[in-house]
This record gives C-alpha cells, sequence and structure tokens, in this order.
C-alpha cells in the first residue's frame, strides 16, 4: 500500500460569512489535513462554522485568508470542472425528483466527465455500475429516486458523488434522518469506501457516538473557534471532546465516551454487581439523574441509596430492590423503580433526607 | 467474505441491466407516435375549416400542382399554411419555454406567464393599440375596408410593441434573478410584478375608447391568423434561437434537475446556465405573445404532459419531447378553435385552456409525488 499523503489540506485558512457587508469570522487559524484513504468526522455544536467549512471547502463560498490545498493544486486555482472530478459533496438537500431512476440519478454525476450533450459513453456506464456496486445500491437500479427509502436514497446519492470519481467526498450530515442500523451501515460503508478506495472522506455528523466508534480522525470545532484534529481516544483522554461539548445539563463520561445527564446534588446510588441487570439498573439509574458508584462512602450529609438485583431466579417479580434508609422495596420493572425514585425527590424536593420510610405512592 | 459479495453482485447485476435499458422502447414509441400525431395535425389542419379541402387536393397543392379550383390553393397557401406554421411555432416555442422555466426554477408551476414576460408584452401592446391610436385606428372599425397600409403598421406597431414589453420585463427580471439568488423569491417577484403590470394595463383599457378597447381584447384571445407570409420568417428565427439554446443546454438542465448547489458541486457554471436558459425562454414566450398573444396555458401544460409521455425527467428527452408535443397541441387546439365545418372561430385562448387544462390536471394529480417542497 502506498504511503499516505495529504490529499486535502488547508493551512491557515479563515473562513465565515458576510452578513450586511460585514465579516463574520467563524473559524480561523485552522490548519489541518485529510490522508488518502481516510475517513474524518466533522464535529461541533450548531452555529460552530462545520457547514460553513464544508461550504468553503467546495468553494460554494470563499475564505477570508489562507489557503486549501487539493491534491496538489490551491483549490481557487481550479477549473469548476476540474474540482467537480476531484471533489464531490452529498448535501442535505432534498433530492426528489419524478421519473428519474437511481441508475440515471448515479449517471449525473458523470456531469464532470462527459461532453456537450451529457451523452454516456461504454466508460461511463461502467463507472456507473461500479458505483453503485460499491455503495450496495446496484439492486435499487430500475427504482424511482421517489419510492426509496431515506437509507437506500442516502446510498444512491454518495454512488452519484463516487460516479464523479473524486479524490475527496464531503458529506453534510449524511446520516441525519436515518435510523440506527441504517445510520450504522452507512457509516461503516464510508469507512470502507475510503479505506478501499483511497477516498479521503469527510462527514460532518452531530452523532458523536457514531463518530467516535467509526472515525479514523476527529476535526473537532471547539466553542472558541479553533479547530482542533486528532484520533477519536486522543481527543477524549486530552478532555477536548469533553471540552466541546460538556454543559452544565450533560456530562461526558469519559470511560465510556458517553454523555449523560449532569447528576443531581445529593442523588447517589450504589450499586454492586456485573450482570447485564446491574448495567441497566445503572443506565436507568443514571437517567433518573442519579451518580452511581460501587463504594460505599456517603458523604456524611446523605448516604447514598443502595439498588441491586434480586438472585431468584425464574420469578421476574419483584426483581429490582432499593434500599433507603434500612427500608427495602421492591419493584416489578425498572419503570416503577425509576418512578418511585423521582416521586420520592418531587415530594420533598428541598427537604433533608428523609428519616423515615414514605409509603409509595 | 468473497463468496457474499459475489452474492451482492449477482442479486445486483439484472436491476442495473435492467436500469440501463429502462424506458429506450417506450422512448422510440412515443417519438414515433408523437410525429405520426404531428403530420396528421399539419394534415387536418390545411384541410379542416369551414372550407374543406379535400386531402389529395391539399396533398397536390403542397406539391406545387394546380388544385382543382384556384380558391382551394389560395386558402391552403396563404390562409391555412401561415397559420400551421403559426401553430407549430407557438407550441414549440412555448413547450420549450415552459420546460427551461420549470428546470432552472424547480418548480412545477413556473411557466413563461409567471416571470412576467406576458405580462410586459400585454403592456406593450396596450400602449400601441391605445396610447398610439393613430396606427390601428380604422383597423377594426369597418372591418375589410381598413386600409392596407394601417393594418399592415399596425401589425408591425403591435409585434414591436409586444416585444419590446416582453424584452423590458425580461431585463428587469433577468437583473433580479442575479442578484437574488433564491429561485423561489425570484418566481414570487414576477407573479407581483406580473399583477402590476395587470393593474397599469387596467388602467390604459379604462381610459380607451370603446373600439380601441375591443382590438386589445381581440388581441388578448390569442390567434393563429395574424401572421402573415412576410413575418415568418423573423418569427421562426426567434423561435429557432430559443431551439437552439434549449438544445445545447440539455445538459446543464439535466444537472439543475438536483438543485442548484448539487449542479454547481458537479462543476456548472449556475449563474452562466440561468441567464442563458431565462433568455432563451424570454426570446420564445416575447416571440409568441407579439406574433400570437398570450397564448394561455400550454406552457405550464407541454412538459407535463410531455413527462408523462416518456415517464422521464431526462432532458435529453424532453427537449425534442415538448418540442414536438407542443406543437401536436396546438395544431390541435387551432383546429378546435376554428370549430370545422361551421363559420364560428373561437378564441385561440379558450381552445388551449379546454385542452390544456384537463390534461393539465389529469397528468399533475398523476405526479403528486417527485416535486419535494
Amino acid at each position: 500500500m502506498a504511503p499516505p499523503e495529504p490529499v486535502l489540506s488547508l493551512s491557515s485558512l479563515e473562513i465565515g460569512y458576510r452578513a450586511r457587508r460585514r465579516r463574520r469570522v467563524v473559524l480561523s487559524e485552522v490548519s489541518v489535513a485529510l490522508d488518502r484513504g481516510e475517513f474524518a468526522c466533522l464535529l461541533g455544536p450548531n452555529g460552530a462554522g462545520k457547514s460553513t467549512l464544508l461550504r468553503t471547502l467546495s468553494r460554494v463560498q470563499p475564505s477570508f485568508a489562507g489557503t486549501v490545498s487539493l491534491d496538489g493544486d490551491e483549490l481557487d486555482g481550479l477549473t469548476s470542472e476540474d474540482l467537480a472530478r476531484r471533489l464531490a459533496v452529498v448535501l442535505t438537500d432534498r433530492v426528489q425528483i419524478a421519473n428519474l431512476s437511481a441508475y440515471e440519478l448515479v449517471g449525473l454525476g458523470r456531469f464532470p466527465h462527459t461532453g456537450y450533450f451529457g451523452r454516456l459513453g461504454p466508460e461511463d456506464h461502467t463507472t456507473i455500475e461500479w458505483a453503485m456496486e460499491a455503495t450496495q445500491s446496484g439492486h435499487l437500479a430500475h427504482r424511482d429516486v421517489t419510492e426509496l427509502s431515506d437509507g437506500e436514497r442516502q446510498r444512491v446519492m454518495i454512488a452519484r458523488a463516487l460516479a464523479q470519481e473524486p479524490k475527496v467526498l464531503l458529506l453534510d450530515e449524511p446520516t441525519a434522518f436515518l435510523d440506527l442500523p441504517s445510520r450504522i451501515e452507512l457509516t461503516a460503508l464510508l469507512r470502507r469506501l475510503a479505506a478501499e478506495r483511497g477516498l479521503a472522506i469527510l462527514m460532518t455528523t452531530h452523532d458523536l457516538d457514531l463518530a467516535l466508534r467509526t472515525a479514523d480522525v476527529l476535526w473537532l470545532i471547539t466553542e472558541d473557534g479553533s479547530l482542533e484534529s486528532g484520533a477519536p481516544e486522543d481527543l477524549v483522554l486530552n478532555g477536548l471532546l469533553e471540552h466541546a461539548f460538556s454543559s452544565s445539563e450533560v456530562a461526558f463520561d469519559r470511560a465510556t465516551g458517553h454523555f449523560t445527564p449532569t447528576p443531581h446534588p445529593g442523588r447517589r446510588a450504589r450499586v454492586t454487581g456485573d450482570s447485564l441487570e446491574h448495567h441497566w439498573l445503572r443506565q436507568a439509574l443514571l437517567r433518573s439523574g442519579f451518580d452511581v458508584t460501587e463504594d460505599e462512602s456517603g458523604d456524611g450529609e446523605r448516604k447514598p441509596i443502595v439498588c441491586g438485583v434480586t438472585s431468584e431466579a425464574g420469578d421476574p417479580v419483584d426483581r429490582w430492590w432499593v434500599t433507603t434508609n434500612n427500608e427495602e422495596r421492591r419493584f416489578t420493572s425498572l419503570a416503577d423503580l425509576t418512578r418511585w425514585l423521582s416521586g420520592q425527590e418531587s415530594d420533598a424536593p428541598h427537604a433533608p433526607p428523609a428519616t423515615e420510610a414514605r409509603p409509595a405512592p | 467474505m468473497t463468496s457474499s459479495t459475489d452474492a451482492v453482485s449477482l442479486r445486483q447485476r439484472p436491476n442495473i441491466e435492467t436500469a440501463r435499458t429502462r424506458g429506450r422502447t417506450r422512448t422510440l414509441v412515443a417519438f414515433s407516435l408523437l410525429i405520426a400525431v404531428f403530420i396528421l395535425a399539419v394534415l387536418l389542419s390545411l384541410s379542416w375549416s369551414s372550407v374543406r379541402v379535400p386531402w389529395d387536393e391539399v396533398a397536390r397543392i403542397l406539391l406545387g400542382r394546380p388544385a382543382e379550383r384556384d380558391a382551394w390553393t389560395t386558402i391552403v397557401l396563404d390562409i391555412r399554411l401561415p397559420r400551421v406554421i403559426t401553430a407549430t411555432l407557438v407550441g414549440v416555442a412555448l413547450g420549450l419555454a415552459g420546460l427551461q422555466m420549470q428546470a432552472v426554477f424547480r418548480n412545477p408551476l413556473a411557466s413563461p406567464y409567471t416571470l412576467g414576460v406576458v405580462s410586459g408584452a400585454s403592456l406593450g401592446a396596450a400602449l400601441v393599440i391605445i396610447v398610439l391610436p393613430g396606427l390601428t385606428v380604422g383597423l377594426y372599425r369597418d372591418g375589410a375596408a381598413a386600409s392596407g397600409v394601417a393594418q399592415a403598421l399596425s401589425s408591425v406597431g403591435l409585434v414591436f410593441g409586444a416585444a419590446l414589453g416582453a424584452g423590458v420585463i425580461l431585463l428587469a427580471m433577468l437583473v433580479v434573478a442575479s442578484i437574488v439568488r433564491d429561485m423561489v423569491i425570484v418566481l414570487l417577484l414576477g407573479v407581483v410584478l406580473s399583477a402590476l403590470i395587470g393593474a397599469l394595463v387596467t388602467v390604459l383599457v379604462f381610459f380607451a375608447d370603446p373600439n380601441q378597447t375591443r382590438v386589445f381584447v381581440e388581441w388578448g384571445f390569442g390567434s393563429f391568423q395574424r401572421v402573415r407570409w412576410g413575418d415568418v420568417p423573423l418569427f421562426a428565427t426567434a423561435v429557432g434561437t430559443g431551439t437552439v439554446v434549449a438544445t445545447l443546454s440539455m445538459k446543464q438542465l439535466n444537472a439543475l434537475l438536483m438543485g442548484e448547489n448539487y449542479a454547481r458541486s458537479m462543476g456548472l457554471n449556475v449563474r452562466r446556465a440561468r441567464t442563458l436558459t431565462l433568455t432563451s425562454a424570454s426570446i420564445l414566450a416575447g416571440a409568441v405573445v407579439a406574433f400570437a398573444g398570450p397564448i394561455a396555458f400550454l406552457g405550464i401544460a407541454i412538459p407535463h404532459i410531455t413527462r408523462g409521455i416518456f415517464g422521464s425527467a431526462d432532458h435529453r428527452i424532453l427537449v425534442p419531447g415538448s418540442a414536438l408535443t407542443g406543437a401536436s397541441v396546438a395544431l390541435g387546439c387551432g383546429l378546435l378553435a376554428e370549430m370545422p365545418n361551421s363559420n364560428l372561430t373561437l378564441p385561440v385562448n379558450a381552445a388551449t385552456a379546454i385542452v390544456g387544462g384537463p390534461i393539465a390536471f389529469w397528468v399533475l394529480l398523476r405526479m403528486r409525488r417527485g416535486w419535494g417542497s
């Protein structure tokens, strides 16, 4: 395999948009590169400039300063057709065209390669077929694009971009309207395309979980308007991810890479055990705003409630138990358990720890 | 791993083959039928009207042989042939203009009317008919007795006025379209502008004397009968220019199917394509209004009818398809307006609405999906 070489590199790029003749700088001093075969996810809070960056890279809008080099040449020096042969995009624009088959839609991607009348030659057909097979959308070829599901259409749109035979593929939130399995499928497909075809792929997403698990590189736009890049794990460990997304409402768990609601002050629960049931019990408690620990030490003021799973096999009734202030309660489901816990909280929102058991609501 | 990939390929292959050849037969059959219908419409229009000229006589006259009656030669060559050419040019022009407008605006309701070109032409015509009455005086006041000079002047003035009006509005809308990027806004501005100009025309008509009003109203009915042989070269040149532009921009129109952002990402110079297409659509529509009056409905209906016939969104099919369909439909409307075997002649606009309306209605109902918001 050839050594990786940057096919897209940005140096000291300053981007933004013009509003009423005034420049609004969104990102500045962006210096980052993407290699052949790399799959990168561009992350950042809403309004941080993800779309602006994508629009600048695809030359829909000009940059304010700095340079972008695409496959060895400066972006600004390319003719529009040359640019289209190096860089293709999948946008959020909804494409619903009556009487157009998926095959014809992918064929539209041949635009920068065909002659004056757009006639498709044998090589064009070969490329279209290759693009459809690479995205596993060949079985959709004869269908009208209006009949496709969102996931299917997205694959066809990627095939259309591939038909341009680009070096770089930019995608703007391609997973936004997909269900979870389709999102995972699509991301896996992009990752494979990057690796097997030597494409450099950059996609914006809000799906942090998916990005953490699949991207080779994350481009992370931070709140102060700079762009950090690195392997997902590095960005977790050095705290940049946490810094970019955490707020008073959500906390980032560095161990799992998940975001959870910030625990309510004083709500602590102790769970010991490693079974699947214990795992989901913890999840339920986290969801209800508890800080879940394993150790016994309280903070003096308020002892943690203790929760667990009964070990009697075969009888699902009263499987879950909670001990508060030496009184044990049993619950058939985690729904009952969390409902009871939140009832406890709302009964006495500001009261000191209860000294005697309350009847269940 | 390899075997599963092979399995996928096996599953995909037949569908890809189907997709590649999809619609080829239908396209061929549809083109053949449309050409046949067009020829039939031409022959019918030449032979069948208030006076019936037998088919074989029509053929003899067209081949330059003497007909059984001299009057037939005059009727066919000097009255009906220009009418047939006019209807054909009108249909081709409006079909293509509508197709271009719908592609550029990505809106099924876009037509030359919505851009204000037709109202501009109306204003021009109204100015010529009402404000410059010297040109038209005596034209309709005592019918056939009107002096030939006045008639010639008036028709030249009308053509000139309508073309000028269409051209001014075209330029204004092109300037607007180059400033305003959002095509929906441009479309709505066209609608608003049309209403505004309509109001001006209403004011002019309100202060006009009844004779002038009548001339203007008759102009508004649309007619395929105003074009004389002398007008044909100019009309044909205008329509030919628009047709050439439409033919050369088929690939660009296809790229615009997916919207401007995608078109730009594939290397299309969107602004240039848009300007060129709108210019061509305006020349086509302006020529029609100038020579035949504000013909209603065809511009919006013909592209939809063509899409229905061919079941395709490919402009390499739709451009020739719309031209052919447009010519046939316009000829059909002309025939209907003539009310064969009667002395009655309907306004062409009534015929185009009667023919085009229900077809457009049906096609639009069938479309439902496909023009997402």
